[in-house]
Order: structure tokens, then sequence, then C-alpha cells
């Protein structure tokens, strides 16, 4: 862990990410307010008034709002991150171990999944499932299994030969044992710092699909809802377009500087 | 000639599974979409004519053997929302979504290539720490939020440039490149973000190799030495970031081209999701799909001519 600390782009990443984790931990104890409560005494009214960062169109907290919004984003982004990285560590590893043509077959499909550009993949799933929380979650899921299988599959091609592999088939391991025993914990970093740039990933498209209405439902405050509310009111509000901007920025930015740090200091080795 | 041969198989693979991906995903729907189209309650035989136009009475192969048929004559079928064929609204939506894409990528290289360059020139830390964080806010700001302020700060605020309205090219050429300036700056921030470490990263490869040191002993200045040769050597990785970003802008106009409004295919897309009109959707995620693998085909294929090494491998 220390000598991750030695990149810059993981100190300034760490700040990020800790800070939004204050956040999300802080909103699971206490919110300011509730955040569906409307107050139509109080629409836009302006930051530290009574409420820190002001109220939307229907006098709701936007703090509130948005610490509920960061709990929506770290949830979906775990989820996202824990089920991509699942299929595509298992996925990986088979094409990378094994080689051939289970190595061609698998990479020829991941390259068609590649083939549909950016959220498409996921705006296709939701057309077919419908929206919602799990929809969203899976079909995210889903566009980020190129991403680990190939990771994956590259450490794999380097180990697959090792000496200490060698070792093991000799002493009789299975290939599964020599796999997920001997070889993955190898691959740990690379994989962490693909799960921190996928957590990014995750965050961004979220917000993009809510932006678009196709992601988490409304009243449930998302960042990206939150956003695409704001910028109706942007000429007399323009804070209230700003939070949501910065939060989803922050939180994307931090994951994205804690992944391309450690893959920083595994290159540098 | 036997890599050629290679790479136009893998094509004609992957269109095809394109194809079946494309078809099968949208036949996996719950329940039957003749009742989503025309909602539960419909009259029973208004369901079964729409079947039958539908040609989901026929069985699944059939269905998929018309539908490929279909796409060979330009025929991806009706709209349901806008009753016109599909291809003539991917056509209409094209001019809007190319145009968007051009100007986008021509911004992401103006932007991309000589700051990368000028960079692998000034590797001093602070230059290099300044530019990884002001890459990663370009690349962690939302494209929906980079265009939010733009429009406020260039179309509201300035009043330089239009928002929220497309002049087609043929109308007025100035008009059109204006309209689209603020969105395709919006998108092309990110990818020359993703540009700028890559030509870095491969301009400063380049010139720890071998031949500079020899164009630098021939006596050549470094301008010679770096435009001469280093650069023409560096675009080659380029090339391949290049076919990536299509896929990425294309990817991109879904969104950016909701939040100016432009009547593009991006705009098509979450119109028909939201208004659940499959046949259109199909057509769409197809025509992106096919759109970004002979993209990535026609780099394979410059690429290999640029750096014939790579057919050996």
């Amino acid at each position: 862990m220390k000598k991750y600390f030695s990149s810059m782009s993981f100190c300034v990443g760490f700040v990020l990410v800790s800070f939004m984790l204050f956040v999300l931990v802080v909103s699971l104890f206490w919110l300011p307010y509730d955040t569906t409560a409307m107050d139509m005494s109080h629409k836009l009214s302006g930051p530290f008034g009574g409420h820190l960062l002001g109220t939307d169109q229907f006098g709701r907290d936007i703090l509130s709002r948005l610490m509920k919004g960061v709990q929506v984003s770290f949830l979906i982004g775990l989820l996202v991150v824990a089920f991509g990285s699942i299929m595509g560590i298992l996925i990986g590893s088979f094409a990378g171990y094994f080689g051939g043509k289970v190595d061609e077959v698998i990479m020829k499909l991941i390259d068609t999944q590649m083939a549909f550009p950016g959220v498409l993949l996921a705006m296709m799933l939701i057309a077919v499932f419908g929206n919602g929380l799990f929809n969203t979650v899976l079909a995210l899921a889903i566009m980020s299994v190129p991403r680990f299988a190939r990771i994956t599959r590259s450490g794999y091609m380097k180990y697959r030969e090792a000496d200490f592999v060698k070792a093991e088939r000799i002493r009789g391991a299975g290939s599964l044992r020599i796999m997920f025993v001997h070889i993955l914990p190898n691959i740990k970093s690379e994989i962490v710092a693909t799960a921190s740039l996928a957590f990014a990933g995750a965050v961004m498209s979220e917000a993009g699909l809510s932006y678009l209405g196709m992601g988490v439902q409304p009243p449930d405050p998302s960042l990206g809802i939150m956003l695409s509310e704001a910028q109706d009111y942007i000429l007399r509000a323009g804070w209230y377009v700003l939070i949501p901007c910065a939060a989803i920025t922050i939180l994307v930015m931090g994951f994205n500087l804690v992944g391309d740090g450690i893959q920083e200091i595994n290159e540098r080795r | 000639m036997g890599y050629y041969c290679r790479k136009i198989g893998g094509l004609l693979v992957t269109l095809l599974l394109v194809s079946l991906i494309t078809f099968g995903v949208f036949q996996i729907l719950p329940g039957n979409p003749a009742y989503i189209i025309l909602g539960v309650d419909a009259d029973p035989l208004q369901i079964e004519a729409l079947e039958k136009s539908l040609g989901l009475d026929l069985p699944l192969y059939q269905r998929y053997w018309n539908w490929v048929v279909g796409l060979f004559q330009g025929d991806l079928g009706t709209s349901l929302r806008y009753q016109q064929p599909v291809s003539q609204l991917i056509a209409d939506g094209l001019k809007v979504t190319g145009s968007l894409a051009l100007v986008s990528i021509i911004l992401t290289v103006a932007i991309g290539l000589p700051a990368g360059i000028w960079l692998a020139g000034h590797s001093e830390k602070k230059y290099a720490v300044g530019l990884s964080m002001i890459s990663q806010l370009s690349l962690s700001i939302p494209a929906f939020c980079m265009g939010i302020f733009l429009i406020n700060i260039f179309s509201v605020q300035l009043k330089w440039l239009p928002s929220m309205s497309y002049v087609s090219w043929s109308e007025d050429p100035l008009g059109s490149i204006r309209s689209l300036i603020l969105p395709a700056f919006s998108m092309s921030l990110g990818s020359a973000a993703v540009l700028i470490r890559y030509v870095k990263v491969s301009v400063t490869n380049q010139k720890k190799q071998d031949y500079v040191r020899t164009a630098y002993s021939k006596g050549l200045t470094s301008r010679r030495v770096m435009y001469g040769h280093v650069v023409r050597n560096s675009l080659i990785p380029v090339i391949t970031i290049l076919g990536m970003t299509v896929a990425d802008i294309l990817g991109g106009s879904i969104i950016t081209e909701n939040i100016f409004s432009l009547p593009g295919i991006g705009r098509l897309i979450s119109v028909s999701i939201n208004s659940r009109d499959l046949p259109l959707i199909q057509g769409l995620v197809l025509y992106l799909a096919v759109i970004v693998v002979i993209c990535n085909f026609v780099v394979d294929i410059v690429y290999s001519v640029v750096d014939p090494r790579i057919r050996l491998k």
C-alpha cells in the first residue's frame, strides 16, 4: 500500500475518493433533511442560507439529495465492479490460461461486444429489460466485462509458462488450482487498477443514463437525475447545476487517478 | 495476402455475430412485442394483424433470415413511432451525426497532436504532473456537464454561438459549423486528453531509438530530427487511437445530441428507446455497431500498410 503513495496521481485520487467516502459514510447515518420533503416557500434558495447547498425547484434540500445520490453512485459502482470483475476474471483466465481455440472464440466474442460503442449496449439492454436500479447495474456490469477479461487474459498469458506454474504442474496441481490459487494473486494489482477505472466508468455511465431518463427513476435522487432537473434552472440558479457536476467529477476523477496511479507503479516495477 | 484474407474473414465473422446479437437481444424481450406496442388491453384482432406485419408468426430462424435479406436490400423495417422507413430515418440522422463526428475528430487531432508532441519535448516534472491533472480533469467531467456549461457561457452569456439549433450544411455551411462547434468541443475534450497521452508516450519512446542518435550525429537540426523522423514514426500507434476515438465519439453523440437538441442518430436512439420503437432501435444499434466494426477493420488495414512488419506477427 505504502509504495503507491509515491505516485502523485494515486495521492490526489486517494484524497478525492476519501472525501467522497466520508460523504457516503455520513449519509448512511445522518441526512440534514428528508430527500423528498418539499418546501414550496423556499424554492431555489441559494447556498449558505438555512440549507447549506440551497434548495431545488421543489424546495428540496440539495445537500441531502446530493448525499443520497452519492450513495446510489457508490452502490451502482460497487455492484457493477463486483459482477463485472467476477465474470471478466473467469472469462479472461480461461482464455489466457488455455489459449488456442478457447482463447480465439472468447476473444472474438469480446471484440464483438466492443463493437457496441459507449453506453449503447447498456441502453439496448435497458430497452429490453426496462429501467430501474437492478437493470442498470446488470447492463453496466456486462459493459465492463471486456475490460476485466482483457487485463486478466494478458496476465495469464504472461504467467502460464512461468517456472512456478511449471513446478506446480509437475507436482500434479489441477488447472483450476493453478489458475486461481497460483496465478491470480500475481495479477491482483492489475485487477485492482482496472476495478478502480471501471468504477469511475460505471459512475459516469450511470449519470449519463439517468440524465437521459434511463437509469434510476425519480423521485429517488441520483447525480444524473439531479443534473438533468437542474439544467432548466441554469440561469436562475447556476450553483444548482454546478453541485451535481462537481460531485460526479470528483468521484470519477478520484477513481480514475487511483487506477492510473496503481498502473503507473505496476509499470515501474 | 494471407494477412488480408484473415482480416476479411475476421470482419465477416464479427459482422455475423453483431447481427446475431442485435437480433437475438430483441427476441428475448419478455412478453409479446405486439402487446408491448399496442398495450395489454388491445383488440386480439389488432394484435394478430400486427404480429403478421411484424412477421412474429414465423419461426425464429426464418425471421432472422428475412431480417438479414432485408438488410442487404436496405430495408430495416418501418419505425412504429415515425411511420417512416428506418433506413430513411437513419440516413437523415447520419448527416447530422456524421458532420458532428467529423468536426469532433478534427478538433481532437487539432488539440491532441500538437499538445502531445510539445509535451514529449518538455519532460520536466511540473509539465508532466500538470498535464496528467488537466487531462484527468477533462476525462472526468461528463460530456453533458461540459455541454451545459458551454451552452451557458458561449450561447447564453456571451451570445457568440447558437445552441439548440441545427443548421444543415446545404443551407448555410458557416452556420452549420457554428452550430456544431460547441457539441463537438464538449465531445472532443475527453478524446483529446487520451490522444495527448498516447502521442506523448509514443514520441518519447521513439526518441530513445538508435536512428534518432544517427540522425543527430549526421548533424541534422533537432527540428529536422523531430518532424522528419520522430513524429512520423510515432504517429503509427496513434492511428489505432483514432480508430477507437470514432467509436467513443459515436457513443458520446447519444448524450451530446440530447443536450444540444441535434436531430442525429444519438437523439433517435434515446427517442426510440423511450418510446419502445423496436424496429428503429434494432436498426440503429446494428448500424452503429457495423460502423465501429468497419472502422476497426480500416484501422487494421491502414496500420499494416504503414507498418508492414505487423503482417508477419
